[in-house]
C-alpha cells in the first residue's frame, strides 16, 4: 500500500457523505432501460464502462465488493460467498432487511479500508463472479480484478456510486442468469412505494429535508435532490425545498452554517445525528429550539450509523428500499401531522 | 531591522496601544455583524443588551457568533503569546508551539480519546487533548536537555520534529483503520471557532488567561534571554530555568487552545513577526502587541471564511492555513524580517 494510496482513501473517507450518494444524474431509469436481453442461456455479455464482461457459465462462487451488492445479489436468490463491510454492526455484512433472502448463507465479510482492494484475498475465494457495481473500482483495479474472475462494473453512464438500485437489480439479476427474479423483486420495490404514497395524500407535496450535523463545525450536511435518499423520499410525495435546492445545486451534499438552520425548518426533517445525546444537544440549542421542526415534534432521528432506517436509505437497494418504505411510514406520519403529540418516537 | 523611530517614545506607545484596541473592537464588532445569517447592527446592540430569546436573529448573535467570536479573542491572544514567547526562548524566528509538539501531542490524545474510550463530544475530550498536548511538549523537552549544554534551541527544535513526526504517523495509523473514530475527529484536526460549545471556553479560558499574563509579565527576561544564552548568563540569568518556565507557560496557553478549537497554524508563528516589524525587538512591546494582533488576525480570518463561500463556511484553520503559506514565502524572501 502506497502512500499515495493512503492518502486518497483518507481523502475518500473526508468526502465521505458526498461519495455515499454520489448520483450525478437525474435521468430516471425507465422499466425498459436495455441493459440486456433477459436471456437465461449463458454466456452472458453485458457490456461497462471498461468495456464488457462475459459470464461462460452460471455463477456458483460470487464476490460482491462493492458496498451494497449483497443486496441485489441475495434479491434474485444467491447467496454470495463474500461480500464486502460497508458499515453497520450486523453478521455477514447483511442487514435486517436481507435476513430472509440471506437465510442460513454464511457468506464472508470482506473488510477492507475504504476505496482499497485487498486482491490476494478477493482471489484466494475463489470466485466465479465479481460485482462491484456501486463502487469507484479503477481501470487499473478493474484489470486486476478480472484477471481473477469475471468482473461486473457499472455502465459508462453512471458516475461511481450512481447507478440506480431498479438498473443495479437488473445487472445483477443479468449476469447470474436470473433477470426475471430481479425484475419481481423490482416490482414490489415499486409496488410497495406506490401503496404508501397512495395510503398517504398528506405526503404529497410536503416539505422534506435530510440533514445531518458537521460534528465540531457548527454546520449542517443537505443532502442534495439528486441522491437516492431523497429520490425515495420524494417517491413518497415528498417534495424539496426550492431554497435549499438553489444552495446545494447539482451536488450530493452541500453544507450550510448553523445561523442558517431555519432552513431546515420544513414539514418533515429527516435528521441523521451519531447519538441521543446529540439529538437532545441540537433540539435544546435555543436557535433550535424554538422553530416549529421541534415545537410540532417534526423531526424523524436517525440515531448512530447503525441505525437501519439509515442504513437502509443509504443503501437504497432493491431489498432496502422496501424495508425503508414499511418502516419509515409510521415515523413520517407523526412528522407530518404537525402535532406534538405525535413527535417521532424512536 | 526597521523601526518606527516614534515607536520607542512612550506617546508614539500609547497611540499604536490605541490603534490596535480601535482595530480590535472593530474586529469583534464585525465578527457579531457578519455571517451566514442576514441580520442587521440592530440585532446585534439588541442581542447583546436586550436580548430577547424568541428573535432567530438575536439567538444566532448571542448562541452562535458570540462564543466564537470569544473563543477567537482568547484563542488568538493565547497562540500569538505563545508564539511570541517561544521565538524568544528558543532564538529562532520560526519557531510556534506546535515546535514543542503541543498540536500533534493534542491531536494523538483526542485519537486516542475517541478511538479507545469512545468519546464523541469536544468537551469530553478535551482533558485528553490538553493532556496530550503537555505530555508530547515534556517528552521533547526532556530528550531536547540530553547530552552537554542542557536544553538548547537547536536540540529542542529537533527533538520536537521528531516526536511531532511520530506522533503524527501514529495518530493516522489509527485513524486508517478505524472509520469511525475518522468520522469524529476529521473536523477537530481542522481548527475552528464554530461548532465548539462555549463549556470548551469555560475550561479553557483561565489556562490561557494565567498562561498569557505570565508570558507578557515576564518579557523582560525573554528580552534578556533572546540575546544569547552565554550573554544572559553573564548579566546572572539562571537561563535554563527561565526556558523551563516559559516553555510551560507556553504549553499551558497553546495546549488550552489547540484543545478548545483544533490545530490552528499561523497565528502563533506568523503574528509575533507582524507585531515585530513595527515595535523592533523588545519583547516588551512584542508581547502586548502580539496579545491585540493575534484576536484581530484570528477573528478576522474567521470573519473572512464566513463569507468567501457563503452559505458555507470555511474553517478558519483552513483560512489560517491559506493566508499563512504566501506570507510565510514573503517572510523567507524578506530576510530582514527574520532576524529577531
Amino acid at each position: 500500500m502506497t502512500m499515495r494510496r493512503r492518502l486518497s482513501a483518507a481523502l475518500l473517507l473526508i468526502a465521505l457523505p458526498a461519495i455515499i450518494y454520489a448520483t450525478g444524474t437525474t435521468e430516471e431509469p425507465s422499466d425498459t432501460d436495455p441493459v440486456g436481453g433477459g436471456a437465461e442461456g449463458f454466456p452472458v455479455t453485458i457490456e461497462h464502462q471498461y468495456g464488457s464482461v462475459t459470464v461462460p457459465a452460471e455463477p456458483e462462487r460470487v464476490v460482491t465488493i462493492g458496498y451494497s451488492e449483497q443486496d441485489p445479489v441475495l434479491a434474485t436468490g444467491i447467496a454470495p460467498v463474500a461480500v464486502r463491510y460497508w458499515f453497520g454492526d450486523y453478521p455477514h455484512a447483511v442487514w435486517p432487511w436481507a435476513q430472509d433472502e440471506l437465510g442460513d448463507a454464511e457468506p464472508d465479510v470482506l473488510e477492507m479500508p475504504y476505496g482499497e482492494l485487498d486482491f490476494e484475498r478477493i482471489a484466494a475465494l475463489a470466485p466465479d463472479l465479481i460485482v462491484a457495481t456501486h463502487s469507484g473500482i479503477t481501470a487499473e483495479e478493474y484489470a486486476a480484478l478480472s484477471a481473477i474472475s469475471p468482473t461486473l462494473v457499472r455502465p459508462e453512464e453512471y458516475p461511481a456510486f450512481g447507478v440506480p438500485w431498479q438498473v443495479q437489480a437488473r445487472l445483477i439479476g443479468e449476469a447470474v442468469g436470473r433477470l426475471d427474479r430481479a425484475d419481481a423483486a423490482i416490482e414490489t420495490v415499486l409496488a410497495t412505494i406506490e401503496s404508501v404514497a397512495d395510503r398517504n395524500p398528506e405526503f404529497d407535496g410536503a416539505q422534506i429535508v435530510f440533514a445531518s450535523p458537521a460534528e465540531g463545525q457548527g454546520q449542517y450536511w443537505v443532502f442534495g435532490p439528486n441522491t437516492p435518499p431523497l429520490r425515495f423520499l420524494t417517491s413518497l410525495g415528498f417534495t424539496f425545498p426550492e431554497e435549499l435546492a438553489a444552495i446545494v445545486g447539482e451536488q450530493d451534499a452541500a453544507q450550510i452554517s448553523s445561523e442558517q438552520v431555519r432552513l431546515l425548518n420544513v414539514d418533515v426533517l429527516v435528521l441523521q445525528v451519531g447519538s441521543e445525546d446529540a439529538l437532545g444537544a441540537i433540539t435544546s440549542d435555543p436557535l433550535v429550539a424554538g422553530l416549529e421542526i421541534v415545537t410540532e415534534g417534526r423531526i424523524v432521528p436517525f440515531i448512530g450509523s447503525t441505525d437501519p432506517l439509515y442504513g437502509a436509505l443509504s443503501f437504497s437497494t432493491v431489498l432496502s428500499l422496501p424495508y425503508a418504505a414499511e418502516n419509515l411510514e409510521p415515523l413520517l406520519q407523526a412528522a407530518v401531522d404537525g402535532d406534538p403529540a405525535t413527535a417521532v418516537g424512536r | 531591522m526597521s523601526r518606527i523611530p516614534s515607536f520607542s517614545s512612550g506617546g508614539g506607545r500609547t497611540v499604536a496601544l490605541l490603534v490596535l484596541l480601535a482595530l480590535l473592537a472593530g474586529t469583534v464588532v464585525l465578527s457579531l455583524r457578519f455571517g451566514a445569517a442576514e441580520l442587521s447592527f440592530g440585532d446585534v446592540v439588541r442581542a447583546l443588551f436586550a436580548y430577547d430569546e424568541s428573535s432567530y436573529e438575536q439567538n444566532v448573535v448571542r448562541t452562535l457568533r458570540l462564543p466564537r467570536t470569544l473563543l477567537g479573542l482568547a484563542a488568538g491572544a493565547a497562540l500569538a503569546v505563545a508564539g511570541a514567547a517561544m521565538q524568544a526562548v528558543t532564538r529562532n524566528p520560526l519557531a510556534s508551539p506546535a515546535i514543542l509538539g503541543v498540536n500533534a501531542g493534542a491531536a494523538f490524545g483526542v485519537v486516542i480519546a475517541v478511538s479507545a474510550f469512545g468519546l464523541t463530544r469536544p468537551m469530553s475530550y478535551l482533558w485528553f487533548s490538553f493532556i496530550g498536548g503537555a505530555a508530547a511538549s515534556l517528552l521533547v523537552y526532556v530528550i531536547g536537555s540530553q547530552g552537554s549544554g542542557g536544553a538548547s534551541p537547536a536540540k529542542l527544535a529537533l527533538a520536537g520534529v521528531i516526536v511531532a513526526s511520530l506522533l503524527a504517523s501514529w495518530t493516522t495509523g489509527i485513524l486508517l483503520f478505524d472509520q469511525q473514530s475518522l468520522d469524529v475527529v476529521r473536523f477537530w484536526l481542522v481548527g475552528s471557532l464554530a461548532g465548539r460549545s462555549s463549556g470548551v471556553l469555560a475550561v479553557a479560558a483561565p489556562f490561557q488567561a494565567v498562561a498569557v499574563v505570565l508570558l507578557v509579565s515576564s518579557s523582560s527576561q525573554l528580552n534578556v534571554i533572546s540575546i544569547g544564552d552565554e550573554r544572559a548568563r553573564s548579566l546572572g540569568m539562571n537561563t535554563g530555568r527561565v526556558r523551563g518556565a516559559v516553555l510551560a507557560m507556553v504549553v499551558v496557553a497553546a495546549g488550552a487552545t489547540v484543545a478548545a478549537t483544533g490545530p490552528i497554524g499561523f497565528v502563533g508563528l506568523a503574528v509575533p513577526h507582524i507585531v515585530r516589524s513595527i515595535t523592533g525587538p523588545d519583547y516588551r512591546a512584542i508581547t502586548v502587541g502580539s496579545l491585540l494582533v493575534g484576536p484581530i488576525v484570528l477573528i478576522g480570518a474567521d470573519v473572512l471564511g464566513r463569507l468567501v463561500l457563503r452559505p458555507t463556511e470555511l474553517q478558519v484553520g483552513v483560512v489560517t492555513a491559506l493566508i499563512g503559506a504566501p506570507f510565510l514565502i514573503g517572510l523567507a524572501r524578506r530576510r530582514g524580517a527574520i532576524s529577531l
